[in-house]
């Protein structure tokens, strides 16, 4: 690979026109809002396909939740998807990315009663404490011969 | 004919974690990618080592610069694409015409940007920022639409070709997306392809998807639909592309399956 | 003081190794009085159970399960159900479907291991295993499990001798080093024992078990790979006979083999890294974590999906990727 490609575009160059970046801004901020954070549709567009697109992002953000906690699926069952649109409608994706989602919506969920408190123990104990939990495995002997 | 650094690629697949053995395996598989963001340079994963070892181009993927957003890229996620070709020895490296982000909100997927002149200056100033971060040539994806902007002054083709004309962008041209556009806005996918500047192709996207409710949902997890074939062997008849690239993203089918579907897209690719 | 310290250590000594003797005979006497075996010819996981206990059956029935195209297996151990696997007629490779669908469809190999080695479908083989008489049923064993902890007490009890000793008598003469050494011996007699027993008594083969299993291993004999397409011959004898080895499949092995210790576990959801989806991993999964670059989480996909999706018939298939 060659490094000097695209050095004849030199950086900065050539920026947008003045005033460019700024419209540009405002309306895709209006147009993200209405089809994330529950804003009004800016004029001129198309109302119906952006509820679709709306839509498609959510069940977009709760696929990828339903990755990131199978266990969340599987507590839930025929009510997840409700229950994760009911969360998401209007609520931009947290930073932090998908974990980030997935907690939040676990979080409301046991605000709301439907989760256990702290599920995450199901996961056991906390990593520095794993080797300790094989100890005392090991000792009661719950080891069995390896295939 | 073709965008520097892109060469003659071949056939090849979207490489994955839960499918580097399959892929490590898979007879036929001339190139991959690998999504940009879900890997660091410093670190790579052990099966994209053994790839690059054995001689097989990887090209990062990028999904969240952004470039189709009125801020400049972030120059952190440019440094990571960098040093992500850097790292894999990578011809190219491609991301999406799209934005992303937008009023401190992240819209967690790939928006079409308004094709108007005012925005083509904004994204050919931030393409001419990516390209002069990047070591390596970059080309930019048309993606899938649910909607249009009420501003668009131009096709996605001829927006996309100003873009190449004013910064010397490639061309990485998803015919699963053209298809989706067809089905979901009435967009002909060979009047795309009459209006691409093809002759700066770096590489062709192809994947399948599912139908529901008269909707295309191009969701990269099921088998490349007939129609998305023939507008691939269309694209082949107006240009021999440096490289056609399956997408298969979850719900993963079997290592026979995944063989048989590079078979049906080489099919097409000869049909012409 | 040192030729008390002296008199006990031998005493301690001399219970040890009568415990750990009347252990052996014990095992001796449970073996053989086992039933006699009236079986027909073992299936491949009753001989992985009899070969290797509850893991090798589950190592087993993985590999089946990989080279017959069912599960994936991918690099770091991480198991995942293919598109269109079919339902397996064999009550413990349907277990280990059945427990990938329940973390959605993906998992650690150890995790994996874990839960089909304690699940339902292993116990139902144990109990086959136990009525044809070639396991020795678990209450023939109270006698050994009660000598078998008096052996543990005894030799945790040598350690608290010796290091007593060893801190009570500074300026050790012959007996006090005598004493030391001896307790020592004590212990380390007493802990091999009680590890090599418990180890035995788990899963313990009747002596017919011994004699199906040397039979099978007689026909079958380690690296002589059948070359039928029929995997049961092919795959699920030898790795039940001999284990992993005889996959014949270095790679996969080798993914396989990961011990569970090197995943975190999927439950809690840690396995979110593992898969990446067009979108999964990226902005904070596994690799990334939650640095510098996962803040982004823009998602793959540039079409994405309609309106029909919201009702949860497309679940996580919607995202697509650009």
């Amino acid at each position: 690979m060659s490094d000097d490609h695209a050095r004849e575009t030199p950086a900065g160059a050539g920026d947008a026109p003045a005033g460019a970046r700024e419209a540009l801004a405002g309306a895709q901020a209006v147009l993200l809002a209405a089809l994330v954070a529950g804003g009004a549709a800016p004029p001129g567009f198309d109302e119906g396909r952006l509820r679709i697109q709306a839509a498609s992002l959510i069940s977009k953000r709760r696929g990828t939740v339903a990755r990131v906690r199978p266990d969340l699926v599987a507590l839930l069952g025929g009510d997840f998807a409700r229950e994760f649109e009911a969360y998401a409608r209007g609520r931009p994706k947290p930073p932090g990315g998908s974990r980030a989602d997935a907690r939040d919506f676990a979080d409301r969920l046991r605000s709301a009663g439907r989760l256990p408190p702290e599920p995450e123990t199901a996961a056991g104990a906390p990593r520095w404490l794993r080797p300790f939990r094989r100890v005392v495995k090991l000792l009661s002997g719950a080891v069995r011969p390896t295939g | 004919m073709t965008v520097p650094g892109s060469g003659s690629l071949g056939v090849g697949i979207g490489w994955r974690p839960e499918i580097d053995l399959t892929v490590e395996r898979l007879p036929g598989v001339d190139f991959v990618e690998v999504v940009a963001e879900n890997v660091r340079p410093e670190r790579l994963p052990e099966s994209l080592r053994v790839l690059r070892a054995r001689g097989v181009p990887v090209i990062p993927h990028g999904v969240g610069l952004g470039v189709g957003g009125a801020e400049p890229p972030d120059p952190a996620r440019l440094a990571h694409l960098a040093a992500c070709a850097r790292a894999l020895d990578a011809p190219l490296v491609s991301e999406h015409l799209a934005f992303v982000r937008a009023g401190g909100m992240e819209a967690g997927h790939l928006l079409p940007v308004p094709r108007t002149r005012a925005a083509l200056s904004v994204v050919a100033a931030n393409v001419r920022r990516a390209q002069a971060a990047l070591p390596v040539p970059l080309a930019l994806e048309n993606v899938a639409a649910l909607f249009g902007w009420p501003e668009d002054e131009m096709t996605e083709a001829q927006f996309l070709g100003e873009l190449v004309e004013m910064t010397g962008v490639g061309l990485l041209v998803d015919v699963a997306n053209l298809y989706t556009n067809q089905v979901n806005l009435g967009l002909s996918a060979t009047g795309a392809l009459d209006g691409l500047p093809l002759s700066e192709l770096a590489y062709v996207h192809v994947a399948g998807g599912h139908s529901h409710h008269g909707v295309w949902h191009d969701t990269h997890t099921a088998h490349v639909p007939g129609e998305v074939l023939d507008i691939l062997s269309e694209l082949c008849a107006r240009v021999d592309p440096p490289g056609v690239l399956l997408e298969w993203d979850d719900d993963y089918p079997s290592d026979a399956a995944l063989e048989a579907e590079l078979g049906r897209v080489r099919g097409a690719m000869a049909r012409v | 003081m040192e030729f008390v310290l002296f008199v006990t250590a031998l005493v301690l000594a001399l219970v040890v190794n009568l415990t750990a003797a009347a252990l052996r005979g014990e095992h001796r006497r449970v073996r053989s009085a086992a039933a006699g075996h009236h079986g027909s010819q073992p299936t491949p996981y009753e001989l992985a159970y009899l070969s290797g206990g509850p893991l090798r059956v589950v190592n087993t029935a993985l590999g089946v399960l990989a080279r017959g195209g069912a599960i994936r297996v991918s690099r770091g151990g991480q198991v995942s159900l293919v598109l269109g696997a079919r339902p397996s007629p064999e009550p413990i490779e349907q277990a280990v479907l059945d427990a990938l669908r329940a973390r959605g469809n993906s998992c650690s190999v150890g995790e994996l291991r874990r839960t089909t080695a304690d699940g339902q479908a292993m116990s139902g083989l144990r109990y086959r295993l136990v009525g044809m008489g070639l396991l020795v049923p678990d209450g023939a064993l109270t006698g050994a499990a009660r000598l078998l902890s008096r052996l543990l007490l005894l030799t945790l009890l040598s350690v608290v001798f010796v290091i007593g000793a060893f801190l009570a008598v500074p300026a050790r003469g012959f007996y006090g080093a005598a004493a030391v050494l001896i307790g020592f011996l004590a212990v380390a007699g007493g802990l091999v024992t009680y590890l090599r027993q418990r180890r035995a008594l788990r899963g313990l083969l009747s002596k017919a078990g011994h004699d199906v299993l040397a039979s099978a291993r007689r026909v079958h004999v380690r690296g002589a790979r059948p070359t039928t397409p029929d995997l049961a011959f092919a795959v699920a004898v030898p790795v039940a006979l001999y284990g992993l080895g005889e996959l014949g499949d270095p790679g996969l092995e080798e993914e396989l083999k990961r011990s569970s210790t090197q995943n975190a576990g999927c439950a809690g959801g840690s396995c979110g890294g593992g898969s990446s989806g067009s979108d999964a991993s990226y902005g904070g999964g596994g690799d990334f974590g939650s640095g510098g670059w996962g803040g982004g989480d823009s998602g793959g996909g540039d079409s994405g999906g309609g309106s029909s999706c919201g009702g949860g018939g497309c679940g996580g298939g919607c995202g697509g990727g650009g």
